[in-house]
Parts: structure tokens; sequence; C-alpha cells
């Protein structure tokens, strides 16, 4: 985009955030009382980023314990939804038998919602006992967020050039010489933006997942926060969550742009 | 030197009618060519005639509807080790420098050399070809003209029984064309293999070549004639410029596609600029002189 004035990129979004405070602020001070302005919500939740790391009892504890136990969780889930997902979406790309078979059932599967995956995990699940909540969220979590892996790869798969192909055939590459050399090498791009994707909804799912559990996260403090009808702590939560995905975007987005230089 | 080292026997290349009814679209109908081993073959034709698709049946990218090629005494089935390829577009792998690019072709086509002597062979491809200087850089750094040559390394490397060539400088510019047909025959005299090589330029098909083939227009193409080049070898573009022969062979084979022209007038491919006589190209070609 055209370059506006100097520091437009650092002013502009400042500009941004201070309107949405302002319209919070105004909402706060007539129609919705009962919501904190910011000034009151940042009175009442500095104790937790002022203190990140404390760790008053399970569920209170600093902003950054809550996040890193989050994350961890979404690790987890990605890592399986990635693990499943690439060599389902190289299948899909791949063989037209495997593509007619189970597109519609993967077409089926994709919207449905992360609440809905939940209860399913937990009934899954129930031989675990106490660690049945955990299993469940991971398994939602991976459901949720495997599709841009799988549909991006098989659209890198399909996309890779006959050119390619046709060297490998002329070279006689074995078949896994021609997957590892050949095919996985230009598929990467591809599989990256899946990847980027994946770890958006994984994120997404989180807070949902955490709800259900209660065990310890961000969402299982906006959670309890909510039962107990605390709204600061609840906005506060709103603008880690969204922070945190930002910056796992921009991460991911560093990463990806990496492998499209090839 | 083997006679009939490549020998293509009744070749038809057909597909099933588009709409699913009728005949089948007989686009290559009795195609033979007896190769001598060490012969360069080059081929033309209007375009959409089949060239590619006799090449690509040779590389065994595509599989003919009937007819027997055998090379060296074997049965031709499917892609082989024993052809080198050069494509139109250099088919680099965009991710792997050139060196890797060369090395790819030489791991399989060496499989039980030691890893130095296969990076020394890569190596010396790379020079022969030019690029000593470059072998680190990705396809992306290279010029259209440098990407062909890591091809032409490539195709040789493999040190095959057949090289096979589909108009492998038809995305160049004139001077880079005449600098890497140079280049071309310069290896292949040195390693001396059987080649064939598609070419859209009729100055180009006779300086390579010891034999022109030439194909009559689809479909049904067969081969309309083969004229053999005198020109004693090494040749020099120059010297050969100078030549009343050449000319007289330069005539013929435009007579020829200019015939097939007529006979078949409405053609629905666009012309290539090579085959029509008016072509100011040979003109400018004093140019090359120095180059040869
Ligand atoms: N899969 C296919 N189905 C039907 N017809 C095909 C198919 N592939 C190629 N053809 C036809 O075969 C004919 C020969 O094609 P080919 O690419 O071999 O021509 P060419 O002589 O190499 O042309 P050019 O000089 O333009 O490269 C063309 O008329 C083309 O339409
Ligand atoms: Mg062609």
């Amino acid at each position: 985009m055209k370059k506006l004035f100097p520091f437009d990129w650092l002013v502009l979004p400042m500009v941004g955030i201070a309107c949405a405070m302002l319209v919070w602020y105004g909402l706060s001070k007539t129609i919705t009382p009962k919501v904190p302005t910011p000034l009151a919500t940042w009175e009442e939740c500095k104790v937790y980023v002022l203190e990140p790391f404390a760790k008053r009892s399970e569920l209170d504890q600093g902003v950054l314990n809550f996040t890193r136990y989050s994350l961890v969780r979404v690790a987890k889930g990605f890592f399986l939804a990635v693990l499943i997902g690439v060599p389902t979406g190289f299948l899909l790309g791949m063989s037209p038998w495997f593509f007619k078979c189970f597109d519609l059932l993967f077409q089926i599967l994709r919207p449905v919602s992360p609440l809905a995956w939940f209860p399913l995990g937990a009934a899954l699940f129930t031989t675990f006992k106490q660690d049945a909540l955990e299993y469940a969220a991971l398994f939602t979590i991976t459901v949720c967020a495997m599709w841009p892996t799988v549909l991006n790869t098989a659209v890198g798969v399909r996309a890779i050039p006959q050119d390619y192909l046709n060297v490998a055939k002329v070279l006689k590459l074995s078949a896994f010489q021609t997957l590892w050399k050949v095919m996985l090498p230009a598929v990467l791009p591809y599989m990256f933006t899946g990847f980027r994707l994946s770890l958006g909804i994984a994120w997404l799912v989180i807070v949902a997942a955490e709800m259900l559990t209660g065990n310890p996260g961000i969402g299982s403090f906006l959670n309890q926060e909510y039962l107990a009808g605390h709204y600061a702590p609840i906005i506060f939560c709103i603008i880690i969550i969204g922070v945190v995905g930002f910056i796992l975007d921009r991460i991911m987005n560093v990463v990806e742009r990496r492998f499209k230089t090839i | 030197m083997t006679s009939n080292y490549l020998s293509i026997n009744g070749l038809i290349k057909s597909y099933p009618p588009a709409t699913g009814k009728g005949d089948r679209l007989v686009i290559v109908d009795g195609f033979d060519l007896h190769v001598d081993e060490g012969e360069f073959i080059t081929l033309i034709g209007h375009s959409g005639c089949g060239k590619s698709t006799v090449l690509m049946i040779l590389a065994g990218l595509s599989t003919q509807t009937e007819g027997v090629i055998t090379l060296g005494g074997n049965t031709l089935t499917g892609p082989g080790l024993d052809r080198g390829i050069v494509f139109q577009s250099p088919c680099l792998l965009p991710w792997l420098t050139a060196f890797e690019n060369v090395m790819l072709s030489v791991d399989q086509g060496k499989p039980d050399w030691k890893k130095a002597e296969r990076r020394d062979h890569a190596m010396k491809y790379l020079s022969l070809v030019g690029l000593q200087d470059a072998v680190h850089k990705k396809p992306a750094e290279l010029s259209q003209g440098m990407r062909q040559r890591v091809g032409i390394a490539r195709a040789f490397a493999l040190q095959p029984k057949l090289l096979l060539l589909d108009e492998p400088f038809g995305m160049l510019d004139s001077l880079t064309r005449i600098e890497l047909q140079q280049v071309l025959l310069d290896i292949w005299t040195q390693e001396r293999m059987t080649a064939v090589m598609v070419t859209h330029d009729i100055d180009e098909a006779i300086f390579m070549a010891d034999r022109v083939v030439m194909m009559t227009n689809g479909p049904r193409a067969k081969i309309g004639d083969i004229v053999p080049v005198p020109f004693a070898r090494p040749r020099s573009r120059g010297e050969l410029l100078e030549s009343n022969e050449f000319y007289a062979l330069r005539e013929r084979l435009v007579g020829f596609l200019e015939e097939l022209h007529h006979d078949h007038a409405p053609k629905p491919e666009p012309e290539p600029t090579a085959a029509t006589p008016a072509s100011p190209k040979l003109v400018t070609a004093p140019l090359s002189g120095n180059l040869s």
C-alpha cells in the first residue's frame, strides 16, 4: 500500500485503537454501565500483567502463565493436525479414488463447530478418567484445525507442474524419491499456507475447548470470570487472546514467506 | 558405428475422438525412421504436425498406439536413463541449485560411482556448458539461456545412448540461440551420441544435422522427405553461410514446407516464422560468423 506520511504504519493503527477505546468508554458511561471503562479495566487487571508468572491458585495466575498453558495445548493439537493433515492432503491430491471416497465426507465434517466436537471427544476418551476432558480438548482442536492443512496440501499436490513430474519420470526416480525430492518441495509453500490457517483455527478453538474442560488456561480463566460476573477480566482476556493470535499469525507469516521464495 | 542403432517402425499415435463417438484422431500415422549410431537428426515440420508427439514417445513420457522402437537392440518401453532429454522450457527444479539439478541426474545415472566422482562429473558438464561460475545459483537467479545450459548439462551428464531435444532453443533470443547451438555441437562432437532434435528453425536444422527429417502436415502425419546434409564437421557457421550448397539445401527445405502449406491452406495453428522464406533471419546471420 502507498505510504501516506512518515510512520503512518505506527500512527494510524494507534488512531484506530483510540477510536475503539473511545466507543468503549462512551458505551460504559451511557447505555452499558456494567461494563467497566478502559481505565477501570486496567486498574482491575493490571495485577495479571504486572505479575505475569504469579500463581496464586489454579485459576488465579499471571497472564503469561495462562497463555503458556493455552499455547502448549494449542501446540499439541496443531502438531496432531499437521501430522494427520499433510498425509491426508497428499492422498486427496494424488489419488482420484481417495478423493472420490472422502471429499464429500470432509466437506460435511469441516463446518462442524468445536462446541459440537467436544462432547464427542469427552465420550471417546472416557477410559482416560480424569484426563478425559484434556484429551477431548486436544481432539477438538485437532479435528477443527486440520482442514486448512488438508485442503491446501491437496491443492498444492494438484498444482505440481507436469514438468517436474516429467523430470522425475525421465530420471527414473523411485516413488519415494519422487515424493521426497520433487513433490514435497513443490507442495511446501502451499502446506505452509495451510499451517498458518490451521494454527489460527487452533487458537480460535482453544477458548471454547478450555471453557468446557475447566483446566487452567486463558479460556477457562475467561469462563470463570464470566460465571463470577466480573467484566473487566473478560475484556482483558479478549485483548490478550487477540494479541497472541496476531503474534502467532505474524510468526507463521514470516515462516511461510521464507518458503515462498523457492 | 552401428547402423539402425535407433529404429522406429510403423509408429502410430491416435487419440480417442473428443466427442466420444466417431473415428479415432490419428496424429502420427506410420512414422518409420532408422538412425545410425552417433548420427544427429533434426526433425522439422509445421506447427502441430506431431513432432513433439514423436519425441515424447521416444522419451517414454507418452506411449505409442502402435509401432515398435528399438535403441541399441532393446525395445523401448517407458522412460529410461539411456535417454537424455532437453525440453523447450528447461524444466529445472527451482529449489535446487544448478549443480544440484545436474547432480540429481548423475546420482540416478551413475549410482555405483563414489560421491566425489559424481560431483566431478556434474562439475565437468557444468563447465562444458560454460556455467562453472554459476553452479551454486538457483534457477530463479539464472537467465533463460543459462537455465537451458543447465538443462543441456543435465541431459549430457547422463551420458545417454540417445539425446532427445524438443526445440531446446525455442524460447531464446537469436544471439543466445546461436551461442547455445555451438555449445551443444561442441559437447556432442566430444561424446558423439545419437541425437534427435526437433526445431522450428531451418538454418538450425541444417547447421546441426547429419540428416534433416521433414514431417508432413497432420493429422496422419508421416515422414515427407529426408535430406542428408553433406557439410563436413566441425562446421563453421560463417563458411556455411557463404556456400551456395547451403542455400540450395535451404531452398529445398523451404520449398517442401511451402508446398505442404499450400496443400493444406486453412490451418488453425499460427505459422512458424522460420518456415517463411521471406524471413530476414538468414540475412542477419553473418553476425554469428565469429561465434563459430
Ligand atoms: N491429448 C491429446 N488429445 C488429442 N489430440 C492431441 C493431444 N495431444 C496432442 N494432440 C494433437 O496432436 C497434434 C500434434 O501435437 P504436437 O505437440 O506433437 O505438435 P508439434 O509438431 O510438436 O507442434 P509445435 O511445433 O507447435 O510444437 C496437435 O494437433 C495436437 O492438437
Ligand atoms: Mg512441439
